[in-house]
């Protein structure tokens, strides 16, 4: 199983590598560029000067609140943030089962005396680390840029960490259905469509039912409803029960995984 | 043939269903410990899905299948620590060098470095260190080939299952690949092969199965399976017989001029003391090849079982 972990940590490694750094980076840039936009006042004006729709994309319909703790916050709804995670999450998940069979290496290491859902644990393994990393490296970055424009003092770290837990929260989740989607399938290709497919369907549904009423009972069906990082930063929000659900979410997909791959038939 | 009287492989009443198509309609087949064993069949017979289900990667719906006294499906781990394995497609993830591969393979069955029979495997099989070091995507089929060949027998396993072992391999190959096999065999190992070359299962497999749309048709030896066959005899006359040729169990199969081609199965003393009748100016009587065999059995609408012969 260590094996399996990793070298499959190590074939994503390149990925991962691009993601986190990236990720750093535009949490540096983030906060050193802080001073451009004209301070917190200048900041403010300009939310509230947003069109609905768009205020909606970042959750800050009701303003972004006036502390550098939520502006940093605010900034990890950015869909930068969010694409970049999926696509390393989606990337693993439809590889580990789905492309492998597809290609027919699944047949040549499940030869190997090792049980299925053990082979695919290692995978959920590397997702999971990996996402970690991502979160970690986004945090860093911002930490990192308060500490170069010398705002450190004024930023909660440990608020913005909750706030990267609730990413995670959402990246494992998504991992879970992708995983779930890949330990059903036999082609890598219709497995990420498919994922990416239900993921900006969710997407749209958590910002359309953000503008229009009509919509909105149907937010909390998308897994974007329960990601808010500037209510973390203000108020705490509802954090618990958005971990709760995304964990959840999280935790039955790879559960899931788990036992129909180990179940299914490998017919490539 | 080793015979050890004890069965390392054994499907019964096998069936599975994919859909709409039932790819595996009741099969039956017994392999024997340290027996060479060929499995053969057209494309879409079911062969794959055999081999699949004895590999515990398919499920049968109905029927149980075996391997050294374990269930398939259900103790497939505890199989797998006593199997080599070659699928039909032999592929691999595109990051790997030869030898990366082989490393990783055997870090799945608990093993660290390389195993003292690969270096071996690897000399035969003609894949030197600078073929290992190579990435695996830029191999030719033959050189996937004998690294999946060599992943599958580095572990020295009891049972050896392979499916089209000696495709994309050359002649040479072929022939060490039989030798591995038989000396395989000779430390008391099970080697099930399936194989469209119908010469080299002829030459290396002791017993064979046929099977066409999901049944198995014929089971036994290549001589047994030969029993009862036609063979073929191609008689050139200085004068053909005018009135034609009337022998019991001979079959006039062309005629071009003087040349006749006949299909034998009845008595050939009979036929001999028939033919002795006219002026013969050549005459030839083929052993009557696997391949000749097996388009019998899959002509005649139907197939028969045979006792082990």
């Amino acid at each position: 199983m260590r094996s399996v972990f990793t070298y499959t940590l190590s074939s994503h490694r390149i990925g991962l590598l691009a993601v986190s750094v990236g990720l750093f980076l535009m949490s540096l840039i983030i906060v050193y560029t802080f001073d451009a936009f004209g301070g917190l006042d200048a900041l403010a004006d300009l939310f509230e000067s947003l069109p609905a729709p768009m205020a909606a994309m970042f959750r800050a319909q009701a303003g972004f609140g006036t502390t550098i703790t939520s502006y940093i916050a605010l900034d990890y709804r950015h869909p930068v943030y969010i694409i970049a995670g999926l696509a390393f999450v989606l990337s693993v998940s439809s590889g580990a089962a789905a492309r492998e069979i597809e290609r027919g290496t699944a047949l040549m290491l499940l030869a190997s005396p090792i049980a299925r859902w053990r082979y695919l644990a290692a995978k959920v393994g590397v997702v999971i680390v990996g996402a970690v990393v991502i979160v970690t490296m986004s945090w860093l970055g911002s930490m990192a840029g308060t500490a170069l424009t010398g705002v450190a003092g004024d930023v909660e770290g440990g608020t913005l960490m909750l706030a990267q837990l609730n990413e995670l929260g959402v990246l494992l989740a998504a991992g879970g259905i992708a995983m779930l989607l890949s330990a059903t399938n036999s082609d890598g290709g219709r497995t990420v469509s498919v994922a990416a497919g239900v993921l900006t369907v969710m997407y749209f549904l958590d910002f359309v039912g953000a503008i229009w009423g009509p919509a909105e009972p149907l937010a909390p069906l998308s897994l974007f409803y329960y990601y808010d990082p500037l209510a973390v930063a203000t108020d705490g929000g509802t954090l618990v029960r958005d971990l709760l659900v995304l964990f959840g979410v999280a935790i039955a997909g790879f559960v899931a995984a788990l036992v129909l791959f180990q179940r299914r038939d490998i017919t490539r | 043939m080793s015979e050890t009287g004890v069965q390392a492989l054994s499907v019964s009443g096998v069936y599975k269903r994919f859909g709409s198509v039932e790819a595996l309609r009741g099969v039956d087949l017994a392999v024997e410990q340290g027996e060479i064993f060929g499995f053969l069949g057209p494309n879409g017979a079911g062969k794959t899905t055999t081999i699949r289900v004895l590999t515990g990667f398919i499920r049968a719906d109905q029927g149980t299948a075996q391997v050294l006294g374990m269930e398939a499906w259900g103790e497939t781990v505890a199989i797998k620590a006593r199997l080599g394995f070659l699928p039909d497609v032999v592929a691999f993830a595109s990051g790997f060098t030869g030898q990366d591969f082989l490393n990783y393979v055997a870090s799945l069955r608990g093993i660290r470095g390389r195993l003292p029979r690969q270096a071996e495997l690897l000399e035969r099989l003609e894949l030197p260190d600078s073929a290992l070091r190579r990435k695996v995507k830029g191999y030719s089929s033959g050189m996937a080939k004998k690294l999946g060949l060599v992943q599958a027998m580095q572990h020295d396993p009891d049972v050896l299952i392979m499916d089209e072992p000696t495709e994309a391999l050359d002649p040479l190959m072929r022939q060490e690949l039989f030798a591995i096999i038989r000396e395989a065999r000779d430390r008391g190992a099970t080697v099930f092969m399936s194989s469209h070359v119908l010469s080299d299962v002829e030459e290396v497999c002791e017993r064979v199965a046929l099977i066409r749309e999901g049944r198995i048709v014929g089971t036994g030896s290549v001589e047994a399976l030969r029993e009862g066959k036609a063979r073929t005899m191609e008689v050139e006359f200085r004068t053909p017989p005018s009135g034609g040729l009337s022998i019991p169990g001979v079959e006039v199969l062309s005629q071009e001029g003087t040349t006749w081609e006949l299909a034998v199965s009845g008595d050939i003393n009979e036929v001999l003391r028939e033919l002795a009748r006219h002026d013969i100016a050549d005459m030839t009587y083929e052993r009557l090849s696997l391949e000749n065999l097996f388009m019998g059995f899959y002509s005649e609408g139907g197939g028969r079982e045979l006792a082990d012969a």
